[in-house]
């Protein structure tokens, strides 16, 4: 059985200009011990989701509707106080911004041992223990002594190890890690994905990740979810979608990988902008950026639908899958040949 | 306005034995049916006044030092005529020596200070040795060091620091001798002043008595004293428990005592008063004057209406090119000007319109009405004086009033044929376009919203004072109008040497002439002091003291 | 932090040299006479004048008298005595500013109680009836001027229902000997009331708005975010997490507030009868009394000074950012 289970998800933002459909029908589900990657642009409603499964949508204005399941519980109806002992205990989450994502006006050792005394009935010193255990899992150095020290004395990668130490302290199920090196330096950016791998290992949560980067997927996932324009487009296992991409907007974000093998001028970009959510465009929502237009596409809603070869492995295209591997097969090709 | 007052000097140059024969047999009657004790609650919009003896000096501080003080000879606390008779107090008799440079005067026993010690008169001298105290610069030491006038032997050496006691003070036994450097019928009016009430030697020779905490640090032998002065926020005056009735001791004391709230705001103390919680209110604001009248009548229970000393006028400046030598244009200033609605400004029973110096508290005062208002003949005296066509008028810039009576004066001068461009106000705050006018060479023509009180009541203090060219010096001026006529200085320096009937004959005519003839000023009104009360006060206990201008401490009760 | 102490201090110095002076020659360019006030106002005559110019040495040069009042102050601490009533300016200042510190303090406890329950409720609740009720109050406590507020609340509260006094002060540790007024605690607590709220009502709804609009940024931040993905309930969140961050500008705004309130108090404490330090001012100014003004200036000057230089150290050690710099 699932971990966690994602039917139907949809969430809506109701604003002065209009109703914002952030979330549109996306399920997945997730495996105990398991890494699912979320992966699309931003605005692609990949970040909505979690926070939708973890309730922490603003109240106002938002609905949410679907289903998601974890422990025979669907989180979307489950009063807000049992919610709120799930969240940082079962199920935590760590964020894209380390710079802003810690409270300026007190130490890491007391933001950590609220985050232990929220959901533990233990005493100061146990909590501090524990805090301090898990400063030196995340690699802080002299941890005894900067446990008293404010978020602004430490470097962004240092504070997203804080915010890793912050997530696992309660040994949760469950991690939602939303686009954790986004803002960090590339050699950061490594060693905090190492730092979250090994952790897995060590305390054998299952983790979403959502980025916009799919080298993050790649080196971390098993499952992954594509993102585009608040539905997902494309879900597979992280080799079969690399191996055998089977929609337009893959290829795209597989085509403009950064490697630090070729020239940065090289990059293949996607052209056009991320669809408007408020007025989102009709028929299969990436088809004004997609040069593989059909007139299909442009009225009718591609279906999320297993390929023939894999039946895990969904997509929503109307291109036929024989073109669909031709030119993933293209694609990879050409991209071995500037590699090579 | 602040008033200060000065004593009657010309009561006295009729004659001091007039004074000694008056008799103490109505004394202290008219309290019996009067409630005994309670605190008198009095808040003012004005700020504190000075309550050591030999510094007080403004009309408020008078008032309070009247009830405090016990004084050789006083003014008994009666209504009319008869408050403004001096009575033997402290003093039980007193003599002139023949060439009237002496004076001795017989000290009673039984005064006590408020700190129980007896006055003697060691308590007299000491008086007259602070107010001639160098270091202490007392207001009244003018009134003891003027070559031209009263002045005590000793005294101006002391003043000048060369000394610390008055020679011409000595005391021997009971009595208490004064020297004088020359004869002065008015020395009994100015022995009379609170300056020189008895005084203790807990008051430290050289230095102003401020904060009072106790009976004991400002001790007083009249029927009260000061037992609180917190500047600014409190003064308290309670019964001075050793005076004792006796002989020269039959001043009323109903009252346990009065605390006087000073700075208040004028809207919130009518509040306080309206709802009984202050029970005097000496400066309701004209607006609520009519609805006050028209509730509680006038005179009768709560509020009241006492008229003052006081005339109103607008000084024209005859030095400057304006005014000089050019009486029409003075005169047609003194037909232009609209009275009523000038005098209105100041609400209901503020005083009446008034084109004369003299008003009903001097003596020699005549009841006419010199210059009504009539724009034609104004017009017709303006045309061709008008100089340059540019006038300068100085206005208080303060309050409602004053702007509004500047107001007045300016259409009026337009009126008359001076261009509105041509007439350049300019205002003054609080008394200083006294300082400004005061300097001679100013540049005013004209002044708005000024006014005189008496000093001590007698037509000198207004003519004289006023108008006497020869006393024109480079600041500090009283003669607004600057007017230095050699035949009319002559009067009035001969009206000055009249005693008795004659003199307020003579004086009353020479206002009626200068006004006339010389049209030095525009009178425009008197004054009247409005009142409100609690109703926790007894009307029948306010007695309208003459002399100080205000109602009797000692005579107030509540009910 | 010792060094910007230091250079504090030396501004503070600098400051209050500048500002005495300049009063100095403002009071001296009116056509003011010191001594009038003392000689019987409208009809001094000229040989009192003379004598108190003298006395007070109103006729040396403006820069010989500011030396004296300088020199005096700084080596006797004293202010001098005051033109119009011979008392010490430092008796007086002694008496007053309990007075007004008791207004300010007290009206700025009442301002913040107001600011931050209201702000932050609207601030929870935006566009709720309470929102705008708060709205509306904003807008009346800002447009409205203390001494209209004064007089209504004196009217309502004192006359009409009499719940209160109307006016005038208790003093805190019991009423002067012998003058049978009110005193002691309660009764300047009940005496104080009135004064507070009218006081408080124009930074009240001043802070209202910067509250709410400091807290509503505050619970959109990251942190707060963070702080409901670790479980802790809203009620810890908005005391931990947001009030302590939201606050931190109103600290600083307070600490300069001050100041500007100090001169607010002038219409308080005259509407009200309060013997404070901004009557004595009035007062001071309309009798000439160059005294009383010049040493309630110099006071309020220091305190001012003083004041910012407490919130500025205060806020360092609640900001560990700017403690830590």
């Amino acid at each position: 059985m699932a971990l966690l289970e994602v039917k139907d998800l949809r969430t809506s933002f109701h604003t002065e200009d209009g109703i914002v459909g952030a979330v549109d029908g996306v399920s997945f589900s997730v495996e105990k011990g398991q890494t699912l990657g979320i992966v699309g642009e931003s605005g692609s409603g990949k970040s909505v989701t979690c926070l939708t499964i973890m309730g922490l949508n603003a109240k106002r204005n938002t609905t949410s509707s679907g289903e998601a399941i974890w422990k025979g519980k669907n989180l979307l109806t489950t009063k807000p106080r049992e919610l709120r002992e799930i969240r940082g205990n079962d199920i935590s989450m760590i964020f894209q911004d380390p710079m802003t994502s810690l409270n300026p006006v007190h130490t890491i050792g007391k933001q950590l041992i609220e985050a232990v005394q929220l959901h533990r009935d233990v005493s100061n010193r146990v909590a501090r223990a524990r805090s301090l255990e898990l400063l030196k899992a995340v690699g802080i150095p002299y941890a005894e002594r900067r446990i008293d020290d404010y978020p602004h004395q430490f470097s962004g990668g240092m504070r997203q190890r804080v915010m890793i130490a912050m997530a696992l302290i309660n040994d949760p199920d469950l991690l939602i890690a939303d686009e954790p090196t986004t803002a960090l330096d590339v050699t950061t950016q490594a060693q905090i994905l190492t730092l979250m791998k090994r952790l897995q290992e060590e305390f054998g949560s299952a983790i979403i990740i959502i980025t916009h980067d799919l080298g993050v997927v790649a080196e971390t996932a098993d499952d992954v979810l594509v993102m585009y324009g608040a539905r997902v487009v494309e879900h597979a296992s992280v080799e079969e979608l690399f191996n055998r991409p089977q929609h337009p907007y893959t290829w795209g974000l597989i085509g403009s990988l950064p490697r630090l093998d070729i020239d940065v001028e090289r990059l293949i970009q996607i052209p056009g902008q991320p669809p408007s959510l408020l007025r989102p465009p009709r028929g299969c929502r990436f088809h004004p950026r997609c040069s593989y237009v059909m007139e299909v596409c442009k009225t009718t809603v591609p279906e999320l639908l297993p390929t023939q070869r894999e039946p895990d492995h969904l997509q929503a295209c109307h291109l036929d899958e024989e073109t669909k591997d031709r030119e993933a097969a293209k694609l990879l090709e050409s991209m071995m040949a500037e590699a090579g | 306005m602040h008033r200060r007052l000065w004593l009657s000097v010309a009561m006295l140059v009729a004659g001091a034995s007039l004074l000694v024969a008056a008799s103490f047999a109505s004394a202290g009657t008219a309290s019996h049916a009067l409630k005994q004790g309670g605190i008198w609650k009095y808040g003012t919009t004005g700020a504190s006044v000075q309550v050591d003896p030999q510094i007080a000096y403004i009309t408020t501080a008078w008032w309070l030092e009247y009830s405090t003080a016990a004084k050789l000879y006083n003014y008994p606390d009666k209504p009319g005529p008869a408050g403004s008779t001096l009575h033997p107090e402290v003093a039980s008799k007193f003599t002139v020596s023949k060439n009237g440079k002496t004076y001795t005067f017989t000290i009673r026993k039984g005064f006590k200070f408020s700190n129980g010690k007896p006055v003697t008169p060691a308590s007299f001298k000491y008086a007259i040795d602070r107010v001639a105290n160098k270091g202490l610069a007392s207001p009244g030491a003018q009134f003891i060091t003027d070559p031209n006038g009263t002045n005590i032997v000793g005294a101006a050496k002391v003043n000048s620091g060369a000394a610390q006691h008055v020679s011409g003070v000595s005391v021997k036994g009971q009595k208490l001798t004064v020297h004088l450097t020359k004869p002065d019928g008015t020395f009994m009016a100015k022995i009379t002043m609170p300056f020189f009430q008895a005084t203790s030697t807990a008051l430290p020779l050289s230095q102003e008595v401020v904060t009072v905490h106790s009976a004991n640090d400002l001790p007083s032998a009249g029927p009260y004293t000061y037992t609180r002065n917190d500047v600014n926020q409190l003064t308290s005056v309670r019964r001075n428990k050793f005076y004792k009735t006796g002989p020269g001791r039959h001043r009323p004391h109903n009252l346990q005592g009065l605390d006087v709230f000073w700075n208040q705001n004028e809207a919130t103390l009518y509040n306080q008063v309206a709802a009984n919680q202050v029970d005097e209110d000496p400066v309701p604001s004209p607006d609520k004057v009519q609805g006050l009248a028209n509730q509680y009548k006038v005179n009768k229970s709560r509020f009241w209406a006492k008229s003052q000393n006081c005339t109103g006028y607008l000084p024209l400046n005859m030095s400057n090119s304006l005014f000089k030598g050019n009486l029409p244009l003075r005169q047609a200033v003194n037909y232009a000007i609209e009275r009523a609605p000038y005098v209105g400004q100041a609400g209901p029973y503020a005083g009446d319109t008034w084109t004369h110096l003299f008003n009903p508290g001097v003596p020699g005062w005549r009841n006419v009405s010199l210059y009504k208002r009539n724009l034609a003949t104004a017009k017709k005296l303006a045309k061709g004086h008008l100089k340059n066509g540019k006038i300068t008028v100085y206005f208080r810039s303060s309050g409602t009033v004053n702007p509004a009576q500047a107001q007045i004066v300016r259409s009026d001068l337009q009126a008359i044929g001076f261009q509105s461009g041509n007439i350049n106000m300019k205002g003054f705050s609080g008394g200083n376009i006294y300082t400004a006018m005061g300097v001679k060479g100013n540049d005013a023509d004209m002044g708005v919203s000024m006014g005189w009180c008496s000093d001590f009541p007698d037509p000198y203090d207004w003519i004289n004072v006023l108008l006497y060219g020869p006393s024109i010096q480079a600041d500090n001026n009283v003669n607004y109008s600057y007017m230095n006529i050699a035949k009319w200085n002559k009067k009035m320096a001969s009206a000055a040497k009249l005693v008795g009937p004659k003199r307020y004959k003579v004086y009353g005519q020479m206002d009626l002439d200068l006004m006339k003839q010389v049209a030095p000023l525009a009178a425009t009104r008197t004054y009247n002091n409005r009142y409100f009360f609690s109703n926790r006060i007894n009307p029948k206990s306010l007695v309208y003291q003459g002399i100080y201008q205000d109602f009797s401490i000692g005579a107030m009760a509540l009910k | 932090m010792f060094r910007y102490l230091i250079r504090r201090i030396l501004w503070a110095i600098l400051l209050f040299i500048i500002i005495t002076f300049v009063t100095f020659v403002i009071f001296f360019m009116g056509p003011n006479d010191p001594a009038r006030a003392q000689c019987g106002g409208d009809q001094a005559r000229p040989a009192c004048l003379k004598l108190v110019t003298e006395h007070y040495g109103l006729n040396k040069p403006l820069y010989v008298q500011y030396w004296r009042f300088f020199d005096r102050l700084v080596v006797h601490q004293n202010l001098g005595y005051s033109y119009a009533n011979g008392s010490s300016v430092n008796q007086t200042i002694a008496k007053a500013a309990p007075v007004t510190a008791s207004l300010v303090f007290g009206g700025a406890v009442i301002w913040m109680m107001i600011a931050l329950s209201l702000g932050v409720y609207s601030a929870l609740r935006p566009r709720s009836l309470l929102d705008r009720t708060a709205m509306v109050f904003v807008l009346i406590g800002i447009s409205a001027h203390p001494v209209w507020i004064g007089l209504i609340f004196e009217y309502v509260f004192g006359v009409k229902l009499g719940w209160t006094p109307i006016a005038n002060y208790a003093n805190f540790f019991g009423a002067p000997a012998g003058s049978g007024l009110p005193g002691g605690p309660w009764q300047w607590f009940y005496h104080m009331i009135l004064p507070w709220f009218t006081f408080a009502l124009l930074f009240a709804a001043l802070y209202v708005r910067m509250v709410r609009a400091n807290v509503m940024e505050t619970l959109n931040e990251d942190f707060v975010r963070t702080a409901r993905a670790k479980g802790a309930p809203e009620r810890r969140i908005l005391v931990s997490h947001v009030l302590r961050n939201a606050l931190l500008p109103v600290v600083t705004m307070l600490g300069m507030d001050i100041g500007v309130a100090l001169g607010g108090a002038v219409f308080t404490e005259t509407v009200y009868q309060l013997p404070g330090l901004g009557q004595n001012l009035v007062v001071g100014i309309q009798a000439n009394d160059f005294a009383t003004v010049q040493g309630v200036v110099v006071f309020a000057t220091v305190a001012i000074l003083l004041f910012n230089l407490i919130v500025d150290v205060l806020y360092a050690w609640i900001d560990p950012r700017i403690r830590l710099a």
